[in-house]
């Protein structure tokens, strides 16, 4: 557990930073957060469109492949700047789960056809992780049985973010010896999705129904054979992503909800006087920053940490996801309490951030799955 | 060679260097020699850590190169994190020379007092603080501590509390007002008092884990020469911000390390057969997960505070974020240390002087944690700066 040192340049994270924070308020209002949620979480188009024109989408690709050339902690700046507006983007899965299973695992092939059109945001893709972060026993469960040459994959998987615009879809599933990573595409004889509608109505995640889909080898992606789990370690590397990532919308919705605080107390008067110079809120506001600064202290840490070696960064991600999701549905729940009525109404924007924290709690991972990660790291 | 002073070190050869000191310097069974030594013992073995690693160049890699320092940030994290882990003693006796003074004196200091403090320090003179007053607590300002000049010396007249270690001390730094008529943080000019002067009277008070620290000082027309006032007459109040500050540079390091190093006791004491970990099903594994990402953020932000001082966070509210923090951290640490021990835990114990707070006698670290949370400011004053100084919020009217 060492601080790690700038691999990335402060300076060109400010930039970046700068850069998607302008672009996500000026094409992402909350008033197309609220149309969103209108629409039941499909992600916005038209913001997908403008991050891939600013070269936000594949950031973090090499310039062959159309993209930025940075690395993972510049994809987290982004994120955050996501975060900061209940962002409805594919970025999560397009760029964080899909662009990073190809640049991680994918042939030579594999990525000079799909790479350029994902950082283009053409193509949207998305990786059904959900049975990584599972209780065993529980209700997903994808099988790949070897038949007639190829692969046959059947089962359900659910929580895959953005699986209803997807045309790419990778899809782990259990073999006698581990794991197989397989690319479909989501036309696939035998493959359905199923729209499932959050609580948090600015995020889209699906259900994937399998139904004996064939998959040829050249779509095999990584498969665990004895004494190389090469698609254990891929999965590993993916599942830290899709938590820093997590993580880092979390440090985002958490500064927003700040300000929005800050903003409301300053300004609301009862007393004769505004409502943040009483000491009782005045506390309230400053644990919210330090529960925010210590998130961002821990995210940063673990996306360094991811762009150093995606598949043994696995307690530092875990910390960060644990701690900054945790603690941003906590700041949101005071930043209510400090709202009084108003933050309790849908005309005002705060529910939709609370949701949003409340649901990065749970996603890739719950609190219960980080923390024995945590622990059998320290041990 | 271990323990050759060499701040130009390739960080990695730095670590291998001190560590390798600490296994052949360190007495393994410091803890128990010291645990129920008498004060004399205590003061005995402060010099004597102190003198081992001042040999080795690790006593002050915080100072400047011109002083015996000369360590960059990088490295200085590097020392306190070794000697952290080593579960080396602390220099408590010299905390407030090693920090306050020599900050005060690297900042404020006029050229002679650079000269003669720093090689003092170094030869082991002991320095205490006079700022508390017994009502002032953390409205530092409104101290009354009278000084008034009489030719080529003030006469100071008052009383400060809470004063560690000032019995053993040689130095003080000492607040005093020096014109009653200017609004409070304007009057007030900052000194150094040796504590042998006449008419300097120190009573140590005993505290609630029955140490005797902290000490009151009685003043009586004690009289102090013009030229050990530092900085301008009536501009104490900014030299002092510069003395508080220096206590939350690399210092926070070794405290974040030392918490990180509690934690793993409380892993070990955690663990099933085997050294298994518990699962984060049970309070037990919940709890210590929490705890984990908690000392892990503590030491990242204390790195973020050192090596990024200008980031989003207003000036002055860094400090206060990492001192509530690392407070409050620490007492639910030693809190739930004190859960694991159960009932045997309350039995009577004693802790070595110059531990950390987190020496495993948990009851005793638990309580110790409040020294943490009352002095330097409350945890109501760090909120309070952290409201109006980071986040804009407007101050408390007056009554």
């Amino acid at each position: 557990m060492t601080g790690r040192q700038g691999d990335c340049a402060d300076d060109e994270r400010a930039a970046v930073r700068d850069l998607a924070r302008r672009l996500v308020a000026d094409v992402f209002p909350s008033s197309r957060a609220r149309a969103v949620a209108h629409k039941g979480g499909a992600p916005d188009a038209g913001l997908d469109r403008e991050l891939a024109s600013a070269g936000l989408l594949g950031l973090e690709l090499p310039e062959e492949y159309g993209g930025g050339g940075g690395s993972f902690v510049e994809l987290a700046v982004v994120l955050e700047a996501l975060g900061e507006h209940v962002g409805a983007s594919t970025l999560l899965s397009s760029a964080v789960l899909c662009c990073g299973a190809l640049s991680l695992a994918g042939t030579g092939a594999q990525r000079e056809r799909w790479l350029p059109l994902l950082a283009a945001g053409s193509v949207c893709g998305t990786v059904a992780l959900g049975e990584w972060f599972s209780a065993p026993g529980a209700r997903d469960r994808v099988v790949a049985k070897r038949a007639d040459g190829a692969w046959e994959l059947t089962g359900r998987v659910g929580h895959v973010p953005d699986a209803r615009v997807s045309r790419l879809l990778l899809l782990p599933a259990r073999t006698p010896d581990g794991w197989l990573v397989a690319l479909a595409g989501s036309s696939a004889a035998g493959l359905s999705v199923t729209p499932q509608a959050q609580t948090d109505r600015t995020r889209c995640l699906d259900d994937i129904v399998l139904d004996a889909v064939g998959i040829r080898d050249a779509d095999v992606l990584a498969l665990d054979t004895p004494g190389a789990p090469d698609a254990t370690r891929l999965l590993t590397a993916l599942a830290n992503r899709a938590a820093v990532a997590v993580a880092a919308d979390s440090v985002g919705n958490a500064r927003r909800v700040l300000g929005m605080t800050v903003g409301h107390v300053r300004q609301r008067r009862q007393f004769d006087r505004p409502i943040g110079s009483f000491q009782a809120v005045k506390h309230q506001a400053a644990d919210m920053l330090v529960n925010l600064e210590t998130s961002a202290a821990l995210v940063d840490d673990a996306a360094r940490a991811l762009a150093l070696e995606p598949s043994s960064c696995d307690l530092a991600a875990s910390l960060a996801k644990d701690h900054a999701c945790e603690l941003a549905a906590r700041n949101a729940g005071t930043a209510l309490q400090l709202h009084g009525g108003i933050g309790y109404t849908w005309e005002y924007d705060l529910h939709l951030y609370f949701k949003r924290a409340l649901l990065n709690e749970f996603l890739f991972g719950e609190p219960r799955w980080h923390r024995d990660r945590v622990l059998r790291g320290l041990f | 060679m271990p323990g050759i002073r060499a701040p130009q070190l390739p960080p990695d050869e730095l670590r291998a260097g001190v560590r390798q000191w600490c296994a052949e310097h360190l007495p393994h069974d410091w803890r128990e020699r010291q645990t129920g030594a008498s004060h004399d013992e205590f003061i005995r073995f402060q010099h004597w850590w102190f003198g081992e690693l001042r040999a080795a160049g690790y006593a002050v890699p915080h100072w400047p190169q011109s002083w015996g320092g000369g360590f960059d940030l990088a490295r200085q994290a590097v020392i306190f994190e070794e000697l952290a882990r080593a579960d080396a003693p602390r220099l408590s006796l010299h905390f407030v020379s090693l920090h306050h003074a020599a900050g005060t004196f690297l900042d404020a200091g006029t050229p002679e007092q650079r000269d003669r403090y720093p090689p003092e320090i170094l030869d082991g003179a002991v320095w205490c603080q006079g700022f508390s007053e017994p009502e002032a607590g953390s409205d530092l300002a409104s101290l009354r501590t009278r000084a008034e000049r009489r030719g080529d010396v003030y006469v100071v007249n008052g009383q400060k509390i809470w004063a560690s270690g000032a019995a053993d001390a040689q130095h003080c730094l000492l607040l005093v007002r020096t014109d009653p008529s200017a609004p409070k943080r304007r009057g007030i000019s900052y000194l150094v008092m040796d504590m042998d002067s006449p008419g300097v009277l120190v009573r140590p008070i005993r505290q609630i884990t029955g140490e005797e620290h902290f000490c009151e000082i009685f003043l009586t027309d004690v009289r102090i020469p013009v030229g050990n006032l530092i900085g301008a007459e009536n501009d104490g109040w900014r030299v002092a911000q510069s003395t508080l500050a220096s206590e939350r540079g690399g210092t926070m390091i070794e405290l974040a390390e030392r918490l990180a190093v509690g934690l793993r006791r409380l892993l070990l004491e955690a663990a099933g057969p085997e050294g298994s970990p518990p699962t984060a099903d049970t309070v037990v594994g919940d709890r210590l997960a929490r705890l984990a990402r908690e000392a892990q953020a503590l030491r990242l932000l204390v790195r973020q505070v050192i090596t990024r001082p200008g980031s989003e966070l207003a000036q002055g509210a860094h400090a206060s974020v990492v001192k509530l923090y690392y407070s409050e951290l620490l007492q639910r640490l030693t809190a739930f240390g004190m859960e694991l021990a159960g009932l045997d835990g309350q039995r009577a114990t004693r802790r070595a002087p110059g531990s950390g707070w987190e020496s495993g006698a948990w009851l005793l670290d638990h309580i110790g944690s409040w020294e943490w949370t009352i002095p330097g400011g409350t945890s109501e004053i760090q909120r309070n700066i952290i409201a109006e100084r980071a986040l804009g919020l407007p101050r408390e009217p007056a009554a």
